[in-house]
C-alpha cells in the first residue's frame, strides 16, 4: 500500500475521523474546580521559599528534617542568640560579642520559645526547650504536607516531637501516632554535649557581629511596655551552579525585627518577614510570642518514654544510629544515608564515618566494597556522600569551598558497611570553635534504578579533634562500628594530612567533584545583608522625594539640564526631551510639592495647582523611586485637580499600606 | 507583550507562579487532549483526562528535574491519567453501554473504520497518529512530547499509516478512498 505515503486523501479522512475543532483551555474555570490541588502547590510554594531561604541563616540542624522544620529551627536559634545576648549586655554593643559562646554556656540553662509561623493561610506553632547546660532537647512542631487520600492528594496538618535526652532521640508523630528512635555512639555524646553550645554561639555569631547593621526603625508598646524597634534586611544570593549561574538579585528580600525594651534589654517579639518583589507587601513568616531565658522546663519533657498507645517503629535496642545532627536522611526513593561519627582535623579536613543504603538492596552487595584504595575513590554504594561544601562561607559567590572525599577504609557491622572517607578542602581551613558544619552532597548510585539525583539536602556537623585524642574518639568509634574492632595502622592522624595534603594538589579531582556537585549547588540559596543606605522607611522617603522634586524644578528654573537628566530615570533621548519641554511650561518657577504618599521604596509626589498653556491649570502627580539608596524620578503625569484622587486611588491600590505625608 | 518562552514559564511555574503554570496548560490543552483521545478514543473523556493530568502536574511540578522534558512528563502523566479513566469506566459501565454512546455520536461508516485502523495500532504509533491529525502538532512539537527525534516522527508515522491502510483494505474499506 504505496499510496498511504504522502496522500493528501488519506491525511484528510484519518484528520476527519479523529479530529474535531481544536479544544479550548479555560484557565479561570479550572481553577475553580481544582481549588484543593492550588492549595497543595501553594502550600508547596511556602515550604519552597521557606526552605530556600534557611540556607541562610545557617543556623540549628538538631531539628532540620523537613524545610519547614528547617526555618523555624534556624529563626529560633537565631532568636536565641539574641535573647541571651541583649539580656546578658544589652547596654554594650561590641563588648559581648566575642564572648558570647562563653556566656551561653555559662550562664544560660534552659531556654524557651514558643513561636507562630506561617505558611499557605495556615498558622503553625512550635515549641522549643532547648536545655544548653546538659545537653538536651525538646522540639514541638506543626507542619503541612500533603498526602494520598480516598479523594487524591489532600494537604494534611501534622504534629511532630523530637526529644533528645542526651543520647536517645525519640521522634514522636502525634498524627499518625507512631514513635521512632534514634540514638549517637557512645563516643559521640560528650562532642554533642559540647557541640550543643557551640552551635548555638557559632550559629548565630555572624549575625550577632553585625548587629551595629540594625536599624532602629521606630518604637512599639506591647503589653503596655515601650520597646524600640530594630530591623536590618537581607536579599536572595545563591552559591551559583551549572544551571542558571549565580543568582544575586534584589528580590525576594527577607527581613528580620526585634523589638527589644530599652529600658531592661527584654526582647518583646521577634518577626521575620519575607517580599516575594518590589511590588508585594511584606508576608509574615514566623513570629515568636514567648520567650524565657532560664526557664523551668515542664516535668519529664525531655524523657525519652514512648507515650501509651503508640506504635513503636523500632525500639532503643534497634535504634538508627545518628550523628551529630541527630538525623537520618531519608529520600522518598528509598535511599537512606546515615553518618554516625564526624570530626574535622586541624587542616580543615574532615573525617566521615557514614553508610549509605537502599531500601531494596541495603548497602549493597560486597564487592562494591572491595578493591578500595587508601586515598582512592569512595565506594560506588547505593546511597554515597560523595562530596562537601564548607557551610560558613556560602555567601560568597564561586568562593565556595569544595572538599573532595577520598576513601580511608571500610567497617562492616550488622549487615551495613561503613564507609570512612575523609573530606578534603582546597585548601586548609583553620578550625574555629568546636565544630564545623558543611553541606553534604548526596548523590543515588542504585544499580537496579536510574535515579541519579543529587540534593545538597543535609548538613553534616563535625567535631574538631587533635592528634592527642584522635586515636581515642577513632577508635572508639571502629569498637562501636566493626565487628573485627581494629583500627588499621594507616589511620593515624599524621597519614590523614599527609593524604590530605597531596590530595590538594590534585585539581583534576576537584573539578570533577565539583561538576558532579554543580546541579545540586544550584539549589543553594543564601542571604545577603541589603546596605543600610539602601533601606529607608517611608517618612524617609517621603522627605528624599520632596527634596528631589524641589531640586528638579530648580534646576531646571536655573538652566541647568544636565544635573535634571540626572535625577531623572529616563534614559536618553527621552530625559532631555522631558527636561527640554518642561522648561517651556508657563508655570514652572510656581511649582511646589504637596501631598506625598510614601513606601519604603516610592514615592507619589502631588504638587500644587498651577497655570500652565492657555489658562488652563492642572497637577502634577510625580512617581518617585528609591532604588540602591536613591531617589529619582519614575514618571510625570498631568491632570487636573478634580482628576487627581484617581491618580491617588490608583498609587494606593498598587500599595495599600504607603503613607500618607500631607502638604505641611 | 512578546510570548514568554516556554523554559520560563517552567521556571516561573516551579517558583509558584500559578498563571505560568496556566499558560503552560493552554499551551499544552489541545496536544495533551490528543494524547488521553489516543488511549480513550473520546472526545469529552480526553478533555477530562487533560484537565485531570493539569491538576496531577500542578502538586508534582516541583519536583520535574528535567525542563526539558515538561511536555514529555506531561505526555506520562496525561496517558496514566487516560488509563486510570478506562479503569475506573470498566468498572462501571458495561460494553453495551459504551457501543450506545458510540451510536449516539452518529459519526459516518468511514469514520468509525480509520478510528478502528487507529485501534489497532502499537500503542506509540497511536500516539503519533492522534497528535499528528487530531491536533495538527508540528513534528518539533510531537517531538517535544514524544520524545523521539524529528526524523524517526516521518518514518514511524508512515509505517503506522501503512498499517491502517493495510487493516482498512483486508476489512473492506475501498481501495479507491485510500
Amino acid at each position: 500500500m504505496n499510496a498511504c505515503k504522502n496522500n493528501k486523501k488519506f491525511d484528510d479522512l484519518i484528520a476527519r475521523a479523529i479530529g474535531r475543532d481544536r479544544p479550548k483551555f479555560d484557565f479561570d474555570k479550572w481553577k475553580q474546580t481544582h481549588k484543593k490541588e492550588i492549595g497543595i502547590f501553594e502550600s508547596q510554594t511556602a515550604e519552597q521559599k521557606i526552605s530556600r531561604s534557611v540556607w541562610i541563616f545557617g543556623i540549628g540542624r538538631i531539628f532540620m528534617k523537613s524545610p519547614f522544620n528547617k526555618l523555624a529551627g534556624a529563626a529560633a536559634i537565631l532568636i536565641l542568640a539574641f535573647v541571651i545576648w541583649y539580656s546578658m549586655n544589652f547596654t554594650t554593643t561590641v563588648y559581648a560579642l566575642t564572648d558570647v559562646p562563653q556566656i551561653i554556656g555559662q550562664a544560660t540553662k534552659v531556654i524557651h520559645l514558643r513561636m507562630r509561623w506561617f505558611s499557605a493561610g495556615h498558622e503553625l506553632r512550635q515549641e522549643f526547650w532547648t536545655d544548653v547546660d546538659k545537653g538536651r532537647s525538646y522540639h514541638y512542631y506543626e507542619g503541612i504536607g500533603s498526602e494520598e487520600g480516598p479523594d487524591g492528594l489532600q494537604t494534611i496538618k501534622y504534629i511532630t516531637e523530637n526529644v533528645f535526652d542526651g543520647r536517645f532521640v525519640m521522634k514522636v508523630n502525634l498524627t499518625k501516632k507512631t514513635v521512632s528512635f534514634g540514638k549517637l555512639l557512645s563516643c559521640m555524646e560528650e562532642p554533642m554535649q559540647r557541640i550543643m553550645i557551640d552551635r548555638i554561639s557559632k550559629s548565630i555569631l555572624p549575625d550577632i557581629q553585625n548587629l551595629d547593621q540594625y536599624t532602629k526603625v521606630g518604637q512599639e508598646h506591647i503589653d503596655g511596655k515601650r520597646y524600640d524597634i530594630w530591623q536590618r534586611e537581607f536579599r536572595l544570593v545563591s552559591s551559583g551552579g551549572s544551571r542558571s549561574g549565580s543568582v544575586d538579585s534584589e528580590y525576594p528580600r527577607f527581613r528580620y525585627e526585634y523589638c527589644v525594651s530599652p529600658a531592661s534589654g527584654d526582647v518583646g517579639r521577634m518577626t521575620y518577614w519575607h517580599k516575594s518583589d518590589r511590588l508585594k507587601e511584606w508576608e509574615k513568616v514566623v513570629e515568636t510570642d514567648q520567650i524565657e531565658i532560664d526557664a523551668e522546663p515542664p516535668v519529664d519533657i525531655f524523657l525519652t518514654e514512648s507515650p501509651a498507645g503508640y506504635t513503636l517503629k523500632n525500639q532503643k535496642a534497634t535504634a538508627d544510629i545518628v550523628g551529630l545532627h541527630l538525623d537520618v536522611f531519608r529520600s522518598i526513593q528509598g535511599y537512606n544515608l546515615i553518618a554516625p561519627a564526624s570530626f574535622t582535623l586541624e587542616d580543615g579536613s574532615v573525617l566521615i564515618c557514614w553508610c549509605g543504603t537502599h531500601d531494596s538492596i541495603g548497602s549493597g552487595p560486597d564487592a562494591i566494597y572491595e578493591n578500595l584504595v587508601f586515598g582512592g575513590d569512595l565506594p560506588k554504594a547505593p546511597t554515597e556522600l560523595f562530596a562537601l561544601m564548607s557551610y560558613k562561607d556560602r555567601n560568597k559567590p564561586g568562593y565556595n569551598i569544595h572538599y573532595v572525599g577520598r576513601h580511608l577504609m571500610v567497617t562492616s557491622k550488622a549487615d551495613c558497611h561503613y564507609e570512612w572517607a575523609l573530606y578534603i578542602p582546597q585548601r586548609e581551613i583553620s578550625v574555629e570553635g568546636i565544630s564545623t558544619d558543611n553541606v553534604a552532597f548526596i548523590r543515588f548510585n542504585n544499580p537496579k534504578k536510574k535515579d541519579s539525583a543529587q540534593e545538597p539536602s543535609w548538613f553534616i556537623t563535625s567535631f574538631a579533634i587533635t592528634a592527642q585524642n584522635f586515636s581515642q574518639y577513632i577508635r572508639s568509634a571502629i569498637k562501636e562500628l566493626s565487628d573485627i574492632q581494629v583500627m588499621p595502622a594507616e589511620m593515624a592522624y599524621d597519614n590523614l594530612l599527609a593524604l590530605a595534603k597531596q590530595i590538594r594538589n590534585r585539581t583534576d579531582l576537584f573539578e570533577s567533584s565539583q561538576k558532579a556537585a554543580a546541579e545540586a549547588r544550584d539549589h543553594i540559596g543564601s542571604l545577603a545583608p541589603v546596605k543600610r543606605e539602601q533601606l529607608a522607611t517611608p517618612e524617609q522617603v517621603s522627605r528624599e522625594a520632596k527634596k528631589l522634586i524641589e531640586d528638579f524644578y530648580t534646576a531646571i528654573v536655573d538652566g541647568r539640564n544636565v544635573d535634571a537628566i540626572k535625577m531623572l530615570k529616563y534614559k536618553e533621548p527621552r530625559a532631555s526631551r522631558v527636561v527640554t519641554n518642561m522648561k517651556t511650561l508657563p508655570g514652572i518657577e510656581n511649582i511646589k510639592v504637596g501631598d506625598i504618599y510614601a513606601t519604603e521604596e516610592n514615592a507619589l509626589v502631588i504638587t500644587n495647582e498651577f497655570v500652565a498653556y492657555e489658562g488652563k491649570s492642572g497637577r502634577w502627580a510625580i512617581s518617585v523611586l528609591r532604588e540602591k539608596g536613591v531617589c529619582l524620578i519614575k514618571d510625570f503625569n498631568a491632570t487636573s485637580t478634580q482628576r487627581m484622587q484617581k491618580e491617588i486611588d490608583k498609587y494606593l491600590q498598587q500599595f495599600p499600606k504607603a503613607r500618607h505625608f500631607p502638604e505641611p | 507583550m512578546p510570548e514568554r518562552s516556554e523554559i520560563h514559564l517552567i521556571e516561573a511555574a516551579i517558583d509558584g507562579d500559578i498563571e505560568s503554570f496556566g499558560e503552560l496548560c493552554r499551551r499544552y490543552y489541545a496536544a495533551m487532549v490528543a494524547v488521553g483521545y489516543a488511549v480513550l478514543s473520546d472526545h469529552q473523556l480526553a478533555e477530562d483526562a487533560a484537565q485531570e493530568s493539569f491538576a496531577r502536574a500542578l502538586v508534582r511540578i516541583k519536583s520535574l528535574k528535567e525542563r526539558a522534558k515538561f511536555a514529555q512528563w506531561l505526555a506520562a502523566i496525561c496517558r496514566n491519567v487516560a488509563k486510570d479513566i478506562i479503569a475506573t469506566r470498566a468498572k462501571q459501565i458495561r460494553t453495551e453501554d459504551i457501543s450506545q454512546v458510540d451510536e449516539v455520536e452518529n459519526h459516518d461508516e468511514n469514520d468509525r473504520a480509520i478510528r478502528r485502523a487507529i485501534e489497532q495500532l502499537p500503542e506509540s504509533a497511536k500516539d503519533l497518529v492522534v497528535l499528528r491529525y487530531y491536533d495538527g502538532l508540528s513534528y518539533e512539537q510531537i517531538s517535544s512530547i514524544l520524545g523521539i527525534s524529528k526524523a524517526s516522527i516521518n518514518g514511524r508515522l508512515t509505517r503506522a499509516k501503512r498499517k491502517m491502510a493495510d487493516y482498512l483494505r483486508k476489512n473492506g474499506f475501498p481501495e479507491s478512498r485510500l
